[in-house]
């Protein structure tokens, strides 16, 4: 089964290119131009990795991993940005962010995270579904 | 002092813009990547027997080229910007200053969800000013009604013929709204006022900050 990602970055011409050549390779790409959309877009469907831009208008990346975290803390995103400080690196990683790479990222190399965090949202997935069985069979005193 | 707090806020108005203007160059060069990556992986495909698109090749080539534009673009407001500290003083176009102004502030504003507008009075004539400074305080004015509370998302740098002087500043729009004008100037704002040399105000009802010049022929 291909790869569900949504690519968040408000420079459009970006994301379409990126797209597209995610789209050559089987992946099942969306995209979002602002965190907000992106927030939005997690809400209605699943996706196995976010490529998330840091820098946006209105909300960043770091507001969006802090925001969608609580919410959906089995989703894999991997920064992807033009230039990462050192400090907004360890942010992430601490938001539990994937990885952080610089633009132009070799697409190879996505592909092969992207690979990963599908590993990684499939494992925490089942990790909750055996909880909440586990949850209700405690409820229900069997 | 005022030369010493000028020096250091300009070097960290300099080091600012020039970081927002890498940044916007690897992202032009972010989307040259893609796009050429793109045409190398329908050709590859091309070469296991799929119908190579050609009209889309050439779709590809435009959006290479407008990119190519887009940074050039930005290299030459590089430029213009690197030269504005050639000379202490030199005569400015008010229209052709707000503009580099507003090329090298936009995507700052931006990245804050502002949009960034220019309106220049017609014929206004140049004015003798400290190039950098003047940058620099225009950019100060940004950064305040940024941090504005509430008002509206537009911003407009503006240039008008006031009393026989020129009136420079910025506009936060709808007008009457959020310009922050708590501790007006503050002690970067006053030096850069006076290493310009001219008159600094602000209008909060009108959403203004302002800075008065001579003309040059004045």
């Amino acid at each position: 089964m291909s790869e569900k990602v949504l690519l968040v970055d408000d420079e459009k011409e970006f994301t379409e290119a990126l797209a597209d050549r995610m789209r050559l390779r089987d992946m099942s790409v969306s995209t979002a131009g602002s965190a907000t959309e992106a927030l939005h877009k997690v809400e209605d469907e699943t996706f196995d990795a976010i490529i998330l831009d840091l820098r946006m208008p209105e909300m960043d990346g770091i507001e969006f991993l802090k925001a969608v975290r609580k919410r959906h803390p089995e989703l894999q995103v991997i920064m992807l940005t033009g230039y990462g400080k050192i400090k907004d690196s360890v942010e992430a990683m601490r938001l539990g962010a994937l990885d952080f790479l610089e633009k132009p990222a070799d697409l190879d190399m996505l592909t092969e995270k992207i690979h990963d965090a599908k590993s990684r949202r499939m494992v925490l997935a089942e990790k909750t579904t055996i909880e909440k069985v586990k949850n209700i069979l405690t409820e229900k005193g069997w | 002092m005022t030369r010493n707090v000028v020096e250091s806020v300009g070097l960290v108005f300099f080091g600012k813009m020039s970081a927002s203007i890498s940044h916007e160059l690897k992202n032009v060069l972010a989307i040259i990547n893609e796009n050429a990556g793109l045409t190398e992986d329908l050709i590859a495909l091309a070469g296991k027997g799929r119908t190579l698109d050609v009209s889309r090749i050439k779709s590809l080539a435009a959006k290479v080229k407008d990119q190519v534009k887009r940074g050039d673009d930005i290299v030459k407001t590089m430029n213009k910007f690197a030269h504005s500290v050639d000379r202490e003083k030199a005569s400015i176009i008010p229209i052709e200053f707000l503009d580099l102004v507003a090329a090298l502030s936009r995507r700052l504003a931006s990245t804050k969800g502002f949009e960034l507008d220019v309106f220049c009075d017609k014929g206004l004539p140049e004015v003798i000013t400290s190039p950098f400074p003047l940058e620099n305080l225009l950019w100060l004015f940004i950064e305040r009604a940024i941090s504005g509370a509430g008002g509206g998302r537009k911003l407009v740098l503006f240039a008008e013929e006031s009393g026989g002087k020129v009136r420079l500043g910025l506009r936060r729009s709808p007008s009457q709204l959020g310009i922050a004008d708590q501790g007006f100037p503050d002690e970067r704002e006053q030096c850069l006022a006076e290493a310009v040399g001219g008159e600094i105000g602000i209008d909060s009802e009108k959403g203004e900050i302002f800075f008065l010049l001579s003309k040059a022929s004045g």
